[in-house]
């Protein structure tokens, strides 16, 4: 949304009214009204009490009802919620219970969250209210008896969403990989061995044996959400390459939901997973492009094709030996003719002082505003501002090889 | 590219850093007030405005006289009555109000559209002063939406001319600045605002310089007392003609997990703009052992740039927990407040929310136009 500026004074002088509707109707320009549905909380809402709390609770209320502060001592996060929530009365009004099971109507959750409460503002107050379709979700959780836990499933655990997407292009390594699933996971069952992550190996293909695993910082599925697995790989050094992620549904081990029910795993490309039996990995993909903030990446996407033509060594001590003088032609002669070395024409400089990118001659080369020579590369287009921000990231750092 | 998104600067320290940033630049704020800004704009004390020397609620008959000739972009006097409304009936009797509704519309990145008139809040304050200076009963009911509802109900006792205040009964407790949006992160998170009051006895002093309070509550937030909970909140500010800091402490014992909260705050002019900040950490024990952190933060500027109008614009922070990576929230808000007469105002803002990807209702778009008269 555009929100326009004049400076014509006059008008703010003389017209404060005429101003200030004028800026209501920019400020709303491109708003309208509806009711759309699903919920803002994420995933998908069941009438199932760890659905509500999962997608609705937690998300949209545990931003006030939560800790010892809560409004009203209403705590909703998931430790809580259940045993404040039903069959007890209500403190705004003590006649009415917060969760009536059976009889939604006379429920003052409802009443809260369809904004008809005798006492009060609607919930979640100061947000946007609830659709009134994902409402009536709740309201059919309650009229089923509004129990903590459901009949037991008896069909397999699907996968419902992936982060990031199947089959995508990112610029950069994401450091986790975040799976969604239809209901609660067995946190036992998710570990390294059910969520594996590899990547090619560079040559774009899986299951020729030259795949390079990816050894995750861990893999959890968080208490604040358990239809969640998570794979740290905040640690891993990005390369671009094409990544590969498998969620086991077959095997010695497998992941399993809370009643036992084994991955319905099979993708093709839709969420969710899954043809309906128990069993079958998910597997899917997705490509990290571009220069990564690693020296090799950079040797490979920069140094070398642009650089090293010119920058090719031996290295010299004498600033009229330039540019051969500086070696730019392997990932080696790189690190060494860069990191902690003083730049010849400006001596106030390292070429490339680690963790400084600021103070990095190198930058300064490559983004025109160096005291001495010519824009890196020389005779050529400078190096686009992505480009230049991954190796301040590699120098950011620490400048490594 | 952010530096950030690879050097995983902990989130404490980075707001740690940025609210001393503030600090070394200038210097902090109010403890109390429904618009502590204007608190730091003129180098007052809440209690110079407000009934509450915590602020917030009834404004006196200075609060009433500066909103008229400082705030208001013009005075309007009936010819018959030449003295306006200060909300003092008489000597013993003080009656004021507030009301704030609206037109709001908000965008739920990629779900919902949605857009409502509505009354968000209508409140009466009665001011009873049995012995002027010394003993006042003090209510304030909001009547809309909905049934009747109690938000404070106290007796207030101002020994040796208010140094010294002691309050008992239903209020809202003194921990940070007393900003009027609830849904500041900072207000929100530490559930201590304008919708959580809070039953028990509040011991204040007030010096030129110095405004401190200390308050013994239930700990329920307006659900009357409960078995193993109780609350104790802590605020002190010291004030300057330009500038004013202050802290906070609150504790909440509860058997289904304490709260710790620690809060510093600060206010300062620069130029015509007058700032507010504040940072709050909140930590929630669990009884099965474990807790989580939570931070808060609030910067603010107030520019009114001309008699009648405020722009106002913020950027706040949250990490919502510490066990959780990558659910970092960001707030921006963008304000203008009008008011053409006394005791009238025209409020309309933009704001941003940015939140984590996965729940749409922290990523959203929200634009009101809002009427606030208060008397």
């Amino acid at each position: 949304m555009t929100v326009a500026t004049t400076s014509n004074k006059g008008m703010w002088r003389k017209s404060p009214v005429v101003m200030m509707t004028i800026f209501a109707v920019l400020a709303t320009a491109g708003c309208g009204s509806g009711n759309g549905p699903s919920i803002q909380g994420g995933g998908i809402l069941l009438p199932i009490f760890d659905s509500i709390q999962v997608n609705a609770l937690t998300p949209l209320c545990t931003n006030c009802h939560v800790g010892a502060t809560a409004p009203l001592g209403l705590r909703l996060d998931a430790a809580n919620s259940y045993a404040l929530l039903v069959g007890r009365a209500s403190t705004q009004q003590p006649g009415l219970l917060r969760v009536n099971p059976g009889n939604p109507n006379a429920s003052y959750l409802i009443q809260k969250l369809e904004g008809t409460a005798a006492t009060g503002g609607q919930m979640p107050l100061g947000a946007p209210a609830l659709a009134q379709a994902d409402i009536d979700i709740i309201r059919q959780w309650i009229t089923n008896g509004a129990l903590r836990t459901p009949a037991p499933a008896i069909d397999p655990v699907r996968v419902t969403s992936l982060d990031p997407l199947p089959n995508s292009a990112v610029p950069m390594l994401p450091m986790t990989i975040t799976a969604i699933f239809d209901r609660e996971l067995n946190a036992t069952t998710v570990d390294a061995t059910t969520f594996l992550v590899e990547r090619t190996g560079g040559d774009g293909t899986f299951g020729d044996g030259n795949e390079v695993s990816i050894i995750p910082v861990s893999v959890t599925v968080p208490n604040f959400n358990s239809q969640t697995a998570v794979f740290d790989m905040s640690t891993t050094s990005p390369v671009e390459d094409t990544y590969q992620i498998t969620l086991a549904g077959t095997g010695a081990t497998v992941m399993l939901d809370l009643g036992g029910n084994a991955l319905d795993g099979e993708f093709s490309g839709n969420f969710p997973s899954g043809d309906g039996t128990a069993g079958g990995n998910f597997v899917a993909e997705f490509s990290v492009v571009g220069v990564q903030p690693t020296l090799q990446s950079i040797q490979d996407n920069v140094f070398t094709p642009t650089c090293a033509g010119c920058h090719t060594g031996p290295t010299s001590n004498d600033v009229n030996d330039l540019p051969s003088g500086m070696d730019l032609t392997s990932l080696s002669m790189s690190f060494m003719s860069l990191v902690g070395v003083t730049s010849l024409q400006d001596g106030n400089f390292q070429r490339v002082e680690a963790d400084d990118p600021g103070a990095s001659y190198l930058i300064q080369k490559l983004e025109g505003t160096a005291t001495g020579g010519v824009q890196m590369p020389a005779g050529g287009p400078p190096l686009d501002q992505a480009t230049i921000d991954v190796i301040r990231q590699w120098i950011f750092d620490g400048a490594t090889m | 590219m952010s530096l950030l998104r690879f050097k995983e600067i902990p989130t404490r320290i980075a707001a740690s850093v940025s609210l001393l940033l503030t600090f070394a630049f200038a210097i902090v704020g109010s403890p109390a007030s429904a618009e502590p800004y204007l608190a730091v704009e003129t180098g007052l004390k809440c209690v110079s405005c407000h009934v509450n020397p915590s602020g917030g609620g009834k404004r006196n008959v200075f609060g009433m006289t500066y909103a008229r000739t400082q705030i208001a972009a013009r005075t309007i006097l009936t010819d018959d009555d030449p003295s306006p409304w200060d909300s003092e009936i008489n000597r013993w009797l003080g009656l004021g109000g507030d009301y704030r509704g609206g037109f709001q519309s908000t965008d739920v990145t990629g779900l919902m559209d949605t857009s409502d008139w509505s009354t968000q809040k209508a409140t009466i304050q009665l001011e009873i002063k049995a012995l002027p200076g010394l003993l006042t009963f003090y209510g304030d009911e909001q009547l809309a939406p909905g049934n009747s509802l109690t938000r404070e109900s106290y007796i207030l006792v101002t020994p040796a001319d208010g140094k010294y205040t002691i309050k008992a009964g239903q209020f809202f407790l003194p921990f940070g600045q007393r900003l009027q949006d609830d849904n500041t992160f900072v207000r929100q998170r530490s559930g201590v605002n304008f919708t959580t009051p809070d039953e028990g006895f509040e011991l204040g002093l007030e010096l030129p310089r110095w405004s401190a309070q200390a308050a013994f509550t239930d700990g329920t937030a307006g659900a009357g007392s409960a078995p193993g909970k109780d609350q104790t909140s802590l605020s002190a500010s010291y004030v300057r003609p330009r500038w004013r800091v202050g802290a906070s402490y609150n504790i909440s014992d509860d058997p289904l997990g304490d709260r710790t909260m620690q809060a510093v705050f600060a206010g300062w002019r620069t130029g015509p703009i007058s700032w507010l900040a504040e940072l709050d950490f909140i930590q929630d024990d669990f009884p099965s052992g474990g807790n989580n952190e939570i931070t808060a933060t609030l910067i603010e500027g107030n520019w009114r740039f001309r008699k009648g109008h405020n722009f106002k614009f913020g950027y706040e922070f949250l990490e919502p927990s510490d066990i959780v990576s990558e659910d970092e929230e960001e707030r921006y808000s963008l304000v203008w407040e009008y008011s053409p007469f006394q005791l009238f105002q025209v409020r309309s803002g933009y704001r941003v929310y940015n939140g984590v990807p996965l729940i749409p209702a922290t990523n959203r778009d929200e634009f009101f136009l809002e009427l606030h008269a208060y008397f």
